[in-house]
């Protein structure tokens, strides 16, 4: 693991209880755009019998957030919200394209898309009038239109990155929960260890250079298309 | 079957030159080379008009089992495979309407570094109504290798890129896994500029991934096919017939069929790099019918 201390905030703090509010209606779970319907490869992942306990799914979670999400989603949320920030929309196209390009699997880019176009349209209602023209992009991401509204509420990048970190990681717990399946302390002992690896997940993502973003999880990227034919399932495809 | 030209078998000779170039050529901090190949369409045929090089990467005399609308070419890495400091760079352009089929006669190596990087850059150009098709042989990288690996595919109009990569980490027959070094391969498929994938996988030294439950999972060979140009109503059933296919060769190892935006990809983890190729072959056999309207020719390098 890294060493969480050597990374330093390059940004300000949260400065008012609206943005820290603002924060945390964007990284909640009841925000509608249809999270807790996708697994993220986990179901099939439990199908085939690769986890099947709390130490597993541990193992599962935070290997990912620690490598290809900290190298692959951290540094794209921070070239998104930063070409909002400077007002580059052809940045933006460009970022968002690519992220859509790293998703592995049919599945993965639809949930994409679909939480993507979801989360413009929300937007759109609550007069964030940037994301109109993203409701029907057929390759709207939803990190591109996190960092939007995180721009737009002028929540700085580091807590930016906490919180569609924490969305991510409260997924995968509530997931688990639901499929391995476990009691709801374990879910929190999940979510609980998780929290002490972000520090080291958010250093490591936001210094990468351009041309060291990505990093393929082969077995992760394989069960998302196996899930997408799977027999019976609770999550969506 | 006419036999394949000798200069072909670089691999025998490779073994001795591994000692020599280790040696020697990290002293003079690695090769560069350089290969330019150019096919264009003169009337119905698929020429190799232009093939500038430097360095050791040559191509063979262009051949055409297929007709003469298809152009087939082998190249061959560097004699015995790459070593660190090495910089070699591919570049393949298939102008417009014009058909390719590129391979390699044999296994491309990338060697133990004592500590300089070396690099394998292909870029690819498929312009408008092109078709590219580039089934190399595996990679095998080497336990203390410090390379990369970056395969670029710009596609023009209606053009076609069916192409694979295989990577075997270490060798897995005389028991020398790929534990330490470093290896980074990257693919990277763009359409007028516009990324469609891209792949970047990293295997270093003590990481998680080798053994991780959404990793390699203990597995040494990792490979993934890409194919573009798929027509809507085409792609329910493509992937029916190459999970059904694959299913059906009843090989080990996972075997996996998707697409990624609206391209076919299909991924292979497993212990060996002929089964990747099997798994490969039965996708490819189905994506040649139904994509470019022709049967498989089987390179007949590939069995020699």
């Amino acid at each position: 693991m890294d060493t969480a201390t050597t990374f330093s905030r390059t940004d300000s703090p949260l400065a008012s209880t609206a943005q820290y509010l603002r924060l945390m209606q964007l990284a909640s779970p009841s925000l509608p755009v249809g999270g807790y319907a996708y697994s993220r490869g986990m179901e099939q992942a439990v199908e085939a019998g690769w986890l099947t306990c709390e130490e597993d799914a541990g193992a599962w979670i935070f290997g990912l957030l620690s490598e290809a999400f900290a190298r692959t989603d951290i540094p794209l949320m921070k070239r998104l919200y930063l070409s909002w920030q400077q007002g580059d929309l052809q940045q933006v196209q460009y970022w968002n394209q690519y992220l859509f390009a790293m998703r592995e699997s049919a599945e993965f880019q639809l949930e994409e898309s679909q939480m993507g176009k979801a989360l413009a349209k929300l937007l759109i209602s609550l007069e964030i009038q940037e994301a109109v023209e993203w409701q029907f992009e057929s390759r709207s991401t939803f990190t591109c239109l996190f960092a939007l509204a995180a721009v737009c509420w002028q929540i700085p990048l580091h807590d930016t990155c906490c919180g569609y970190i924490w969305s991510w990681l409260e997924n995968q717990a509530a997931a688990a929960i639901k499929l391995i399946p476990l009691g709801q302390t374990s879910g929190q002992r999940i979510l609980s260890q998780g929290i002490t690896l972000v520090e080291a997940a958010l250093s490591k993502g936001l210094r990468l250079g351009d041309d060291e973003i990505g990093y393929a999880a082969p077995a992760l990227a394989m069960a998302s298309a196996f899930h997408e034919t799977q027999y019976t399932r609770l999550f969506r495809s | 079957m006419k036999q394949a030209p000798s200069s072909l078998h670089a691999d025998s000779a490779g073994a001795s030159r591994v000692m020599h170039r280790s040696t020697l050529a990290e002293k003079l901090s690695g090769w560069q080379a350089g290969l330019a190949l150019d096919f264009c369409r003169s009337g119905k045929k698929t020429v190799l008009r232009q093939t500038e090089h430097y360095g050791p990467l040559q191509t063979q005399r262009p051949f055409y089992p297929e007709g003469e609308e298809i152009c087939h070419v082998y190249i061959l890495h560097p004699p015995g495979g790459v070593v660190g400091g090495d910089q070699l760079e591919m570049k393949m352009t298939v102008h417009p309407f014009a058909n390719a089929l590129v391979t390699t006669p044999a296994a491309g190596k990338f060697y133990r570094s004592s500590g300089p990087r070396s690099a394998l850059n292909q870029k690819m150009t498929v312009a408008d109504n092109a078709v590219l098709e580039w089934l190399p042989q595996e990679n095998i990288i080497y336990n203390q290798a410090r390379a990369g690996q970056t395969t670029t595919v710009e596609l023009g109009e209606n053009a076609c890129f069916l192409g694979w990569e295989i990577s075997c980490l270490g060798l897995q027959a005389s028991n020398e896994p790929f534990k330490e070094g470093s290896f980074v391969q990257t693919f990277d498929i763009r359409q007028h500029g516009v990324p469609l994938l891209i792949e970047r996988a990293s295997f270093e030294t003590n990481s998680a991934i080798f053994q991780a439950a959404w990793g390699l999972r203990n597995h040494s060979v990792t490979a993934t096919l890409i194919c573009n140009r798929i027509q809507k109503e085409d792609r329910e059933q493509l992937l029916k017939a190459i999970r059904l296919a694959a299913a059906s060769l009843e090989e080990d190892g996972l075997f996996s069929v998707t697409t990624v935006s609206d391209m076919i990809v299909c991924r292979y983890l497993g212990h060996h790099a002929y089964k990747a190729r099997k798994y490969f072959v039965a996708a490819w056999k189905i994506l040649r019918k139904t994509v470019l309207g022709r049967s498989v020719c089987l390179p007949r390098i590939w069995n020699t």
